[in-house]
């Protein structure tokens, strides 16, 4: 996929609305469970990221008003109001909040590609159309290599952390005979255990799968082959897509096996800056 | 300065005359910023490869920056489980589902409760305290 590429605007736009609408739905869904996780036991607290930097706890009324501050600028973010200082903004504050809210517990690592998004999206002319700004500005962009870079760097770093969790399998206590799938068996069966104990229920599938130890050698390679092979999506568009699919349906797989949501991936808009998102709004409006 | 003249150069002509403009439409300074950002994401996204270096008690996670460690351990056959059981007045023993535990969700309250109770050795304090509060509500995560 060549740099130069001249990509129409409404592809950047709609990927950022896209992105700023899953946000808001997942904080706002989230929000008094938020307000009662800064209120647990003091001892619970173990900074992470950008949180490390505090030297104390922030009261729980700060922590709230900082979490309502993250959902304002992410429906500004969502609409496109401001955005060369929104954009920024809700991307400092969007880190903030949720590393603040993983530090509190275990950390989320399924909320690491959105974070990333963000930030290339929020530092990005990602409001030059399909946004309030668009709408207020006379002028209409024109298709230019600018729209696509940060779509670029939004799949770059996406395959980034598939591939980072593919070196983490090979280099870890299993080597190369992770392939075999026995630890991916094994971790399935251990979470479905713990389910069961903490008042949950584990996934029929895995109790369905589990006394066939090929599917797993194969479900094991087939994740492998995604996540080692994700650097190979950047160079040709129509690979890139395939491993999309293929990467979507992985974590399908996941929920469907361990019940584990990877709720940005699942949702598919992790996956729109593969995708020419803006054809159907631009077939739409041709006569 | 929008208004290109006749004597406009190649540049300025490509460009619709804009003097903040290269030839290739692109403001100055703008592509130069872009390349920054894209070095500084994917250099940051990569950092945590260099965790692998370490010993393994030594690494460290972070977010959103992570070396995902959850993988690393080779899963024996037999492993621990840190739990809560429940024992009602009659003598009959429950689970307790998680949601009864604290709020964030199953993951949560499972590392919370093996950070408490089995790393800093404080069981008895973590029931004590989990005794006296009502139960919760569910919620998302």
């Amino acid at each position: 996929m060549k740099l130069r590429t001249a990509t129409p605007p409404a592809r950047l736009g709609l990927v950022r609305a896209l992105v700023g609408g899953y946000t808001l739905v997942y904080l706002a869904r989230r929000r008094r469970m938020f307000r009662r996780v800064v209120r647990t036991e003091r001892a619970l607290f173990a900074p992470v990221g950008p949180v490390r930097a505090l030297h104390r706890l922030l009261p729980p009324r700060v922590a709230d008003v900082v979490n309502d501050a993250t959902l304002a600028t992410t429906v500004l973010f969502a609409a496109g109001v401001g955005h060369r200082l929104t954009g920024p903004v809700h991307g400092a504050l969007l880190i903030w909040t949720l590393a603040y809210r993983n530090s509190w517990s275990m950390i989320f690592h399924s909320d690491n590609t959105l974070v990333l998004h963000t930030l290339v999206l929020g530092a990005a002319r990602a409001a030059d159309a399909v946004s309030i700004d668009s709408l207020v500005r006379a002028d209409v962009p024109t298709a230019h290599p600018r729209y696509g870079r940060p779509l670029r760097l939004m799949n770059a770093a996406s395959t980034a952390t598939y591939l980072l969790a593919g070196v983490s399998k090979v280099a870890g206590e299993s080597g190369w005979s992770w392939a075999r799938g026995d630890a991916l068996r094994r971790q399935v069966a251990i979470d479905g255990l713990r389910k069961e104990v903490f008042g949950s229920r584990a996934a029929p599938v895995a109790y369905a799968m589990y006394r066939h130890r090929h599917l797993f050698t194969a479900m094991a390679v087939g994740s492998l082959v995604v996540e080692l092979g994700a650097p190979l999506a950047l160079v040709d568009r129509r690979v890139a897509r395939v491993w999309a699919l293929a990467t979507l349906g992985l974590h399908w797989g996941i929920l469907a096996v361990m019940g584990i949501r990877f709720r940005y991936q699942l949702s598919g808009v992790a996956f729109a800056p593969w995708f020419d998102v803006e054809r159907p709004l631009t077939r739409r409006r041709a006569p | 300065m929008w208004a290109s003249s006749p004597g406009a150069n190649l540049s300025e002509q490509a460009s619709g005359g804009r003097w903040d403009m290269d030839g290739h439409g692109w403001y100055r300074g703008e592509r130069a910023g872009a390349a920054v950002l894209s070095a500084a994401v994917l250099g940051a996204v990569l950092w945590p490869l260099r965790q692998h270096r370490r010993a393994v008690a030594e690494r460290v996670d972070g977010f959103p920056l992570s070396h995902y460690p959850m993988f690393i351990a080779d899963r024996r056959r037999c492993c621990g489980i840190t739990y809560v059981v429940a024992v009602r007045s009659t003598g009959t023993r429950t689970f307790l589902r998680h949601d009864a535990l604290g709020p964030g969700g199953l993951n949560q309250v499972r590392r919370q409760l093996y950070r408490v109770a089995v790393t800093e050795g404080r069981a008895a304090e973590y029931v004590a305290a989990l005794a006296a509060l009502p139960a919760r509500p569910r919620g998302p995560r």
